[in-house]
């Protein structure tokens, strides 16, 4: 019979099975309990953010010297201030508004350092004049009716705006702004200055060492709300030129490149924007519930280092840098750079929004990383088929050269003029390509396969096949529809706003428009 | 009345309708060209013709701003896709529209989602970008890019006679790999084959589903039928493959009386039998009702595709979405559906639902009224797919 | 997985885990019943393919989840009709009676 011919009976199967099944049951038990206790998941109201634990991926393996298109090709020059578009803006529309300039007077005439910026570019200003014009249909669209259909997306972007971060009287800001306190006060106000006042201590206090020094500021910077924190050396390369708040007329004539000497060390930290409201961009998304928490913890994180006799200045978004955040965000070792512009990180994708503190502590710096995220998006190119403007880059691999580095050159001219058409309240923001992107996505284990099969992969089988799946599995909409139905669009988006976004539900509102996207 | 009468009764007023469709959107598609012209773009107006093939109009509210819109075609999937540009005074390409598109709706929402329209927005007429067609749609991205090309040259009043590129040494391999493949069956079929038919049949069978379908995915289906019948082959395609497949699979159907195709060379029955063989599955009871029902829709689709002149409104098999990932979301419903079925009953579709299976049965009893036919066509593949 | 409990998460994977049991257990008796041997590596090679084609739905239903819902089916079709085809490749081998010579 059957007993004799095999090994182990059917009887002595299931008893020997049996206890083994109990034993590893017990254990099991126990280790669950012992997890359940010490979970980030036990600390209600407190969630895995400020444990720490949003900061999943881990980096070590792929560490590398330098990031992604940061090998210089030719001589590094800083950026001019007018270089950066939204202090461009600023300037160009004062001008137009002093009388001193008109369009009609063509780009030769633009005085200043605005000028130059825009002769040694042809065509932009074109594209600049035009985004203004746009600006003006797009409020004009907002006062008739798109108010009522993203009721709730434009109040929800104001909360942040208006209610939390920039109650711009210039008393109110969070963080404070040197610029604010030079306008109050008529003096000028020096980094030498700034960034030390409200230290009370007479001697900084020491760090035990470099690296004590980086665990306490990162566990502090979660503690304040941020999913992930990066350090690294201040390299004044990506330091704008003729820029510092808080001296007059933000130091435009008379800063120069001076870099102030306490300047040594750059705290990276930043948080994602909603996961749903960005998927379903335009309309109904917006930046500043990233950036709020990403100031509030700017303004934290200055005050705390001051408080350990440290001088601290926070640099943080809408517009109040004296730096390029990009190349930082990549040298403290938190992500990559991307083909649209943006720097992806693994966790978060697309959908990462920092701020910074610079202060002079020895930290033991990050190491940039190499995740083959800048390779995937070689062939994916998703987000240039997305962008509703045309402003990211087609070509297979990075060819402009920007200040002495090649990389992919968002055309940010277009891209703004998006911004200023969209169906927004503030004109302030497109993020189609942060939704789109194959990176931005939640953390659930089929991503986590992805995010930690894919860089290890040295064939790049693995990003073929799940490029084909995003290309094939995944609908997206056509490019133009995405921009205001004034403009030639639908106003679609990637993916249905969320229910509690959609005015429709909730106030008196007749919809009288379609839905494109999925939901 | 007997049975037969009934239906050669029915074939005949088959035949009617499809040529009274034919007629009815030959009439519909007149004075069209200039509706859809107006309506690219709600920024022109006052649109007339200046040369054959070239527009004038303005931007609204600026009669003095001129715009110009050229039309050109280029041979497609499915026939001549028909493109439209608007170009502005500076010669700056302001809009780029499909104006007729006879391609499958995937393969250009596939195209146009990789941006290959848009990336003539904003150049000039005389500096085109390099633009790369879509792979998995190759036709219907050179046919566009082409097209954009063509439709900018006859705006600048120098246009070229077309390419006949439809004759590259590519097409001709096809064409011969396909002749290739039915002469062998030919063969096979004959008395003159003296080795195992069963496995020789299979074997072809597994050949033509590599080639035909994985590698050229040239396949014909009943649009390729409607495209034979309604003379857009005439103004020329972008490949001729699947067309020449159909032509000798009618020929040889009717010069050695058996339906070689279905059984040695169909790529999608080759994937329907090869599942089938794993769990040796036998075929299913085809019902009366599921016949008729399976040629009434074939008999409409082919009438909607001729009444609108579009050869791929007639597409709802899934050979495209098997072998090139064509097709809408519910047709790969549909086809994960038949696949899995293929493992429990042989040859769903083959026997349930094809369509060229309908059009085989139709000339089949068409031809019986032709009195020197004896054996009946069925018998003979019935022959050979239960071997 | 349970939101607002912190227990339920781990008593249905443990339910889970005993359930498989359960499955190879069936699995053995299925194999009997069609008179074949029961040879672990082919027990296993079967049981596999199910695990496998369990992480694909499970893929399918979690894009589903993240308001990916046509993702998911595709996810599901493409993925898993070639494990459902494995699985019946195996259950030829393996299962099915063997054809008298």
């Amino acid at each position: 019979m059957k007993t004799e011919a095999c090994g182990v009976s059917r009887r002595n199967f299931l008893k020997f099975g049996g206890v083994a099944a109990a034993a590893s049951t017990l254990a099991g038990s126990g280790a669950a309990g012992f997890a359940i206790g010490r979970s980030d998941d036990a600390y209600t109201g407190y969630g895995r953010t400020y444990q720490g634990a949003d900061q999943f991926f881990n980096r070590e393996p792929f560490r590398c010297e330098t990031p992604a298109m940061m090998d210089p090709v030719g001589k590094v020059e800083r950026p001019e201030w007018t270089g950066y578009l939204f202090l461009r803006l600023r300037a160009l529309v004062t001008i137009i508004k002093s009388g001193e300039w008109t369009p009609d007077m063509g780009v030769d005439k633009l005085p200043g350092p605005v000028g130059d910026h825009y002769r040694s570019r042809p065509g932009e200003l074109k594209i600049m004049l035009e985004s203004l014009q746009r600006s003006v249909k797009r409020t004009q669209a907002w006062e008739d009716g798109k108010h009522e259909r993203y009721a709730l997306a434009g109040a929800y972007n104001m909360a942040y705006r208006k209610g939390g971060m920039d109650n711009s009287d210039r008393t109110n800001r969070i963080p404070a702004d040197p610029d604010d306190e030079h306008m109050r006060t008529g003096k000028p106000v020096p980094p030498e200055d700034w960034d030390f006042r409200g230290i009370w201590r007479k001697k900084p206090m020491e760090f035990k060492s470099p690296a004590h020094a980086s665990k306490l500021v990162k566990r502090m910077a979660h503690q304040f709300g941020m999913s992930l924190v990066g350090i690294a050396k201040f390299d004044p390369r990506f330091m704008f030129k003729g820029l510092m708040r808080g001296m007059p007329n933000k130091g435009h004539e008379t800063w120069g490149d001076k870099v102030p000497k306490h300047w040594k060390s750059i705290i990276v930290f930043g948080v994602p924007m909603n996961w749903d409201g960005t998927y379903s961009a335009i309309g109904y998304s917006t930046s500043f519930d990233a950036y709020f928490r990403s100031r509030c913890a700017a303004s934290l994180m200055e005050q705390f280092l001051k408080e350990l006799g440290h001088p601290a200045r926070a640099q943080f978004p809408g517009s109040n840098y004296e730096i390029m955040m990009s190349p930082y965000v990549q040298m403290a070792g938190l992500g990559q750079y991307s083909r649209a512009g943006l720097v992806m990180v693994p966790e978060l994708g697309a959908n990462f929004r920092p701020a910074a503190v610079i202060t002079d502590i020895e930290f033991e710096y990050d190491k940039p990383i190499d995740v083959k995220m800048a390779d995937f998006c070689l062939k994916c190119k998703i987000c240039a088929e997305q962008c509703p403007s045309g402003a990211i880059p087609f070509d297979d691999t990075p060819q402009t050269v920007v200040r002495g580095f090649k990389r992919w050159r968002l055309d940010e001219e277009k891209c703004y003029q998006q911004w200023a058409s969209g169906p927004t309240q503030d004109g302030l923001g497109c993020r189609v390509c942060v939704g789109v992107c194959p990176y931005s996505r939640k953390n659930t284990w089929i991503h986590t396969i992805s995010r930690e099969l894919e860089p290890r992969d040295p064939t790049g089988l693995v990003a073929d096949g799940l490029l084909a799946m995003q290309k094939n599995f995944f609908k997206f909409q056509e490019a133009e529809d995405y921009r205001s139905d004034w403009d030639g669009g639908k106003e679609s988006s990637y993916h249905n706003p969320p229910w509690w976004l959609r005015a429709e539900n909730f106030l008196n509102v007749e919809k009288d428009w379609e839905y494109h996207g999925m939901d | 009345m007997s049975r037969k009468r009934v239906e050669q009764i029915l074939a005949l007023a088959s035949i009617c309708f499809l040529f009274a469709a034919w007629f009815a959107g030959g009439v519909r598609s007149k004075g069209e060209i200039l509706e859809q012209i107006k309506n690219i773009s709600s920024q022109i107006q006052g649109v007339t013709q200046i040369r054959p093939q070239v527009f004038e109009g303005y931007r609204r509210g600026n009669p003095s701003e001129k715009l110009y819109i050229g039309i050109a075609g280029h041979p497609s999937y499915g026939g001549l896709l028909q493109v439209a540009i608007v170009v502005n005074s500076n010669q700056t390409i302001e809009r780029v529209a499909l104006l007729q598109d006879t391609d499958t709706g995937t393969y250009i929402t596939k195209v146009l989602g990789n941006g290959v329209l848009d990336a003539f927005l904003g150049h000039k007429t005389s500096q085109f970008p390099q633009v790369d067609a879509v792979s998995g749609a190759t036709l219907t991205s050179t046919a566009m890019i082409k097209g954009v090309e063509k439709a900018a040259a006859s705006i600048h009043g120098s246009f070229q006679p077309k390419e006949k590129d439809a004759f590259s040494k590519e097409e001709v391999v096809k064409a011969a790999a396909t002749l290739g493949l039915f002469l062998t069956a030919v063969f096979i079929s004959s008395r003159f084959f003296r080795w195992n038919k069963k496995y020789a049949r299979l074997g072809l069978l597994g050949v033509s589903t590599v080639i035909l379908g994985g590698l050229y995915g040239a396949q014909f289906s009943l649009s390729s039928f409607v495209l034979l019948l309604s003379g857009g082959w005439t103004k020329g395609l972008g490949s001729y493959t699947s067309l020449i497949c159909l032509i000798l699979a009618l020929l040889f159907f009717f010069t050695t009386r058996k339906n070689l195709y279905c059984a040695m060379i169909c790529p999608f029955g080759g994937v329907q039998e090869g599942l089938g063989r794993i769990t040796r599955c036998s075929p299913p009871r085809k019902r009366e009702w599921m016949k008729w029902s399976a040629r009434l829709f074939t008999l409409f689709a082919m009438g909607m595709a001729l009444y609108f002149r579009n050869a791929s409104n007639a597409t709802y098999e899934p050979f495209g979405m098997v072998f090139s990932f064509i097709g809408s979301d519910a047709l790969f419903a549909l086809t994960i559906l038949i696949l899995l079925a293929s493992l429990f009953v042989r040859r769903p579709w083959c026997t349930l639902f094809c369509p060229v299976t309908c059009v085989f049965d139709f000339l089949a009893f068409v031809r019986s009224w032709v009195p020197f036919n004896r054996e009946p066509w069925n018998e003979g593949r019935k022959k050979e797919v239960a071997s | 997985m349970f939101p607002g409990s912190t227990m339920l998460n781990y008593i249905f994977w443990m339910m889970m885990g005993a359930l498989q049991v359960l499955i190879v257990m069936g699995l053995v008796e299925l194999l009997k019943s069609h008179g074949r041997k029961i040879v672990w590596w082919q027990v296993s090679l079967i049981y596999l393919g199910f695990a496998v084609f369990c992480s694909v739905i499970a893929g399918g239903t979690t894009l589903m989840g993240e308001y990916e819902t046509i993702a998911g089916w595709y996810f599901i079709g493409v993925l898993g009709l070639p494990v459902v085809i494995c699985l019946a490749i195996l259950a030829r081998l393996f299962v099915m009676k063997k054809k008298s010579a």
